[in-house]
């Protein structure tokens, strides 16, 4: 038997899996069959993709699901990890901005409130989740410094980094859930917060073991830079002391203050690990809550008419909300002095353009559209 | 409770009422309607539950044919009647649509 053969033999083995269990035999021996009788290779190969990728099977009282409805359920299961990136980097800014202007203790005082929002809107938390999260958090991530403001913001960096988050707190979530499972909720719990902090450490550190040798920093202290990150610049220095303040790195072309090496390290880490904090902060609260945020009965309409104006209008505001953000982006001159006490603003750079703004809009309407809109059921 | 009437569906009605005692297997229906797999095989099913088609497997040795039993697959006597039916209301209302201003007879 050829490898097509055999790819198509499993390819309608993975297809009658979707289908109600008292077809599946059935079924399974029916399109064995076929595919022993089909003139070619590719033939069987058509057959045995057209099964694999046709719509699930409803039962027998249900209407069929269509494409339409298929692609509404991709679109949630999307843009509800897109929106919390969105928004867990939004709020970021607003910390270091509100830090910048108004000093350290506003800047603590914002990321609490942050770290509250982000409590707020964590829902249920699934490994697979967490896999979305995390390619939503590179995608933000290396479209955000399309307009270049961190020096250490290229695939190089933010791959290691999403990658190690990823892998480390779908582990956790894992683990938790396993634990939550058999009754242990305390020790869940504890393992979802240290988990997740372990998770944000390692990330850390393979997000700027780049940036580390660029800039001469040792990279023994890579275990501190997370929580270093987290705080108010000048608290450690380390690394190489640049005393014209002359900064050449990357896209950072710049004069300044007098600065260690440590500064920009830390400024950087900050702004890639910053939003993925947040969504660590969603994360463990979904783990710890185990249920969905409650969903105001007002926000909830039934009828796909109330379902479009409320996407369309939440749209509308997407728009006006990815202007503010696109204002409040990080100024590319002013980036060395921010780096330095650690309140640099993230560039969301992707709504530097036109499309940008509209992929922004889009999201945010369709998130409101489905927080409206009940789960037709599970997939 | 009768299925949804798509375009599908049509397509599999009408192949099976070309000869309504024929058996057809799965690849011979593919080939009558065009469909594809994807397609053909829920709506097999939502016939098959709805009453209107029935399937048998094929009486044959695997070792004397050199293949697996196939699944064959023909109208009921009644789904033959209710697929006759929907067939008309169906072509009655494209006529319509190709005649506007007609009226629609009832059936």
């Amino acid at each position: 038997m050829s490898v097509a053969d055999r790819l198509a033999r499993r390819l309608v083995d993975s297809a009658a899996r979707r289908w109600p269990a008292d077809l599946r035999d059935d079924l399974t021996r029916d399109w064995h069959a076929e595919l022993d009788a089909s003139r070619s290779s590719w033939h069987a190969l058509t057959f045995a993709g057209s099964l694999a990728v046709s719509p699930a099977v409803e039962e027998a009282d249900e209407e069929p699901v269509t494409w339409a409805q298929r692609g509404a359920g991709w679109a949630r299961t999307l843009s509800v990890p897109a929106a919390l990136t969105l928004l867990a980097g939004a709020l970021v800014n607003a910390a270091h901005l509100a830090q910048g202007r108004f000093g350290v203790l506003a800047g603590a005082v914002a990321l609490t409130a942050a770290a509250a929002v982000m409590v707020a809107v964590g829902g249920r938390t699934t490994v697979g989740r967490v896999v979305l999260l995390g390619a939503a958090g590179y995608a933000f991530l290396l479209a955000g410094n399309q307009v270049a403001v961190m020096p250490f913001m290229g695939w190089i960096d933010i791959g290691p980094a999403v990658l190690a988050w990823t892998v480390l707190t779908a582990a956790t979530v894992r683990v938790s859930t396993s634990l939550r499972v058999t009754g242990r909720t305390t020790l869940a719990g504890v393992a979802a917060v240290a988990g997740a902090v372990l998770a944000l450490d390692v990330a850390a550190a393979a997000g700027s073991l780049h940036a580390a040798a660029v800039l001469g920093v040792n990279a023994a202290s890579a275990p501190s830079w997370f929580p270093l990150a987290l705080l108010p610049g000048g608290i450690a220095d380390f690394g190489a002391y640049f005393a014209d303040g002359t900064a050449t790195f990357g896209h950072l072309q710049q004069t300044g203050p007098a600065f260690h090496a440590s500064a920009v390290l830390l400024g950087n880490a900050s702004a890639m690990i910053g939003p993925l904090t947040m969504c660590s902060v969603a994360v463990v609260a979904g783990l710890v809550r185990r249920g969905s945020p409650r969903i105001p009965d007002a926000m909830r309409s039934p009828d796909a008419a109330g379902k479009v104006a409320l996407g369309v209008v939440a749209g509308l505001g997407g728009l006006a909300i990815g202007e503010v953000l696109r204002r409040s982006g990080g100024a590319t001159e002013l980036t060395l002095h921010q780096l330095v006490d650690n309140s640099a603003v993230f560039g969301f750079g992707f709504l530097a353009h036109p499309a940008g703004r509209l992929a922004v809009a889009l999201l945010i309407g369709l998130l409101v559209a489905h927080l409206g809109a009940p789960v037709r059921r599970a997939t | 409770m009768p299925p949804r009437m798509t375009m599908p569906v049509l397509k599999v009605v009408a192949a099976l009422l070309a000869d309504p005692v024929a058996e057809r297997y799965g690849l011979q229906l593919m080939q009558a309607t065009g469909l594809p797999s994807g397609t053909l095989y829920p709506v097999l099913v939502r016939l098959e539950r709805a009453g209107w088609v029935e399937s048998r497997w094929e009486q044959s040795d695997p070792a004397a044919e050199g293949r697996p039993a196939r699944r064959y697959y023909r109208l009921t006597a009644d789904g033959a009647v209710e697929a006759r039916r929907e067939v008309a209301v169906m072509q009655q209302q494209m006529a319509q649509v190709a005649v506007p201003g007609t009226k629609a007879q009832p059936a």
